[in-house]
Formats: structure tokens, C-alpha cells, sequence
């Protein structure tokens, strides 16, 4: 499932993460992960972030995961929310 | 009392527990009308340099809707108008907002961002009630400013000494234990008050 268009989701409040999601032209997923946590927290941040896109099963798109301390209820809410925005026309 | 609880439950319990849902469709509510509003400020006084503070309760959500804390958010907006103005930074607009996950207050200022981030972070630091509260501070195009771009250290936990966001992210301390330290800083802020007032 190809992402039709840009998209956030969630804010850069403390506690929270903004997901954004970009279409790119090639089929791949780029990751850009970011956190204020990224030495505690930045690896399951990744990987959550992985298995969600794999298991929605969406293609070219760019996803940046800007972490402000989210916790990972919130990560996958966000992350779930966005994908959702990215495929709807 | 909370829109979606029912007044035995509000009797019954001191804190409310909010969904996950309301929690988060609050806080993308309020990021949002702070960009428009940071937005539309700077073009209505476009020729200014801007910044805005947007001032909220550190603390989880469930106590963020505590009645008593509702008002600390503003009581710290102001110190930090008044901080601005003894400096004769004007303040062009100021207001507040109660959402679904607690209170927010804000003010825009004729002010460098960055002179604004300080005086925040004086404020979050050196104001007997800073601990409670997260300043937020924003440019004129709604760009966050940074403690760590700036060099700050990152803000310490209300609990223990350790880094704020690494205890939240790991929910590291049960919501009665910082109960007790937010009641605790309440405290001394109303002892030192009498005091002054003797």
C-alpha cells in the first residue's frame, strides 16, 4: 500500500512524539528516528516504529519519529494514527 | 469533574483517570492551535520579532485535571510576564485555555526567542512552583526552542535526581509517590507565602 500524501501525528510536547510521514518515490521505507531518550530507548523506538510500517504494510515513505520522552503506548497511537492519515485520500 | 465521569465516581476518587485517547487528542489539539495562533500573531504584528511561551503542568494527566492545580499554570504564565516586563519586553497578547488533559496559558512577547527560553527556564528553575511546569517556547513560525540546543541541562525528575524524561518514558515512579512530591512543593510554596506576609 503506497503513501499518498504527507502527514503528522501527535506534537513535540513533552511526553509525546511527532510522527511524520512523507511519500518518497522509491518502494522502500525510510526511517529518521530521533530522541531525547535515544541512548535509554532508541533502539525499541526503532523498532516499534519497523514493525508497524511492516505490518501496515505500506511502501514509499519517509517516516520521522521525533520523540520527546513518549512513552510506548503513545509511540504506537501516534504511529498508528499517521499511517492511517498517509493512505486515506 | 471530568465530562466523561460520573459524579459518584468523582466523589469517590481524588484523581481521574483519563483515556489514552483523550490524552493524546488533547495535546495534538493544543500543538496545533499553538501554531495557528503563533502563526496568525506574527502576521497580524508582522515587522516584530516575536516568541511565545505556552505554559502547561508538568505532571501526568491525571493530576494535570486536579482542580486545585489548575491554576498554578497561569499563576506561572504571569511570573513570567512580569519577569518581561521588568525588563520592558512588551506583551502584545496573552490568554488561556482549559483542554480535555489539563490547563494551558500562553503569552506572546516583542521578544528574541532565545531571551525568552531563558527567562522560561528561569522561571521553570528558580520560581517556587517551577517545578510544576513545562514553558514551552516558540519563534514567530511556531519552531520549539531547546533546552539542550541552548546547553541547558535537561530538567531533573520531580522524584529523584534523575533526568526527568527517562523516568516519564520508563514510568519510573507511581502516580501517589509524585502525588505526595507535587503536594510537598505546594507546601513550601504556601509557607514561603506566609512568610512574606508576616
Amino acid at each position: 500500500m503506497r503513501v499518498l500524501k504527507s502527514v503528522t501525528a501527535g506534537s513535540l510536547e513533552s511526553s509525546d512524539v511527532l510522527v511524520t510521514i512523507t511519500p518518497v518515490s522509491e518502494d522502500h521505507i525510510e526511517y529518521d528516528i530521533e530522541s531525547i531518550v535515544i541512548k535509554q530507548y532508541g533502539k525499541r523506538i526503532r523498532q516499534i516504529t519497523e514493525e508497524m510500517a511492516e505490518s501496515a504494510g505500506i511502501t514509499g515513505a519517509r517516516i520521522h519519529v521525533q520523540d520527546r520522552g513518549a512513552l510506548e503506548c503513545t509511540l504506537r497511537a501516534r504511529l498508528e494514527t499517521a499511517i492511517e492519515r498517509s493512505i486515506v485520500c | 469533574m471530568y465530562s466523561s465521569c460520573s459524579l459518584r465516581d468523582c466523589n469517590r476518587k481524588k484523581y481521574c483517570v483519563l483515556s489514552l485517547q483523550t490524552v493524546l487528542a488533547a495535546r495534538e489539539l493544543r500543538w496545533k492551535e499553538e501554531e495557528l495562533l503563533a502563526k496568525s500573531l506574527a502576521q497580524e504584528f508582522s515587522g516584530h520579532r516575536l516568541a511565545f511561551a505556552f505554559c502547561t503542568l508538568r505532571m501526568p494527566a491525571s493530576l494535570r485535571i486536579y482542580g486545585p492545580y489548575k491554576e498554578i499554570a497561569v499563576q506561572l504564565r504571569d511570573a513570567l510576564a512580569e519577569a518581561l516586563m521588568e525588563k520592558a519586553f512588551t506583551i502584545i497578547a496573552s490568554g488561556q485555555k482549559q483542554y480535555d488533559d489539563g490547563p494551558s496559558a500562553w503569552l506572546a512577547s516583542c521578544c528574541d526567542e532565545e531571551i525568552l527560553k531563558r527567562m522560561a527556564i528561569s522561571i521553570e528553575e528558580g520560581h517556587v512552583l517551577g517545578a510544576l511546569v513545562d514553558i514551552d517556547v516558540t519563534d514567530a513560525e511556531a519552531r520549539l526552542l531547546s533546552r539542550r540546543d541552548m546547553g541547558f541541562e535537561p530538567r531533573k525528575c520531580l522524584v529523584c535526581d534523575n533526568e526527568a524524561m527517562v523516568c516519564s518514558a520508563g514510568q519510573c515512579h507511581s502516580l501517589l509517590d509524585i502525588a505526595a512530591h507535587i503536594e510537598a512543593i505546594i507546601s513550601d510554596s504556601m509557607a514561603l507565602r506566609s512568610s512574606k506576609s508576616l
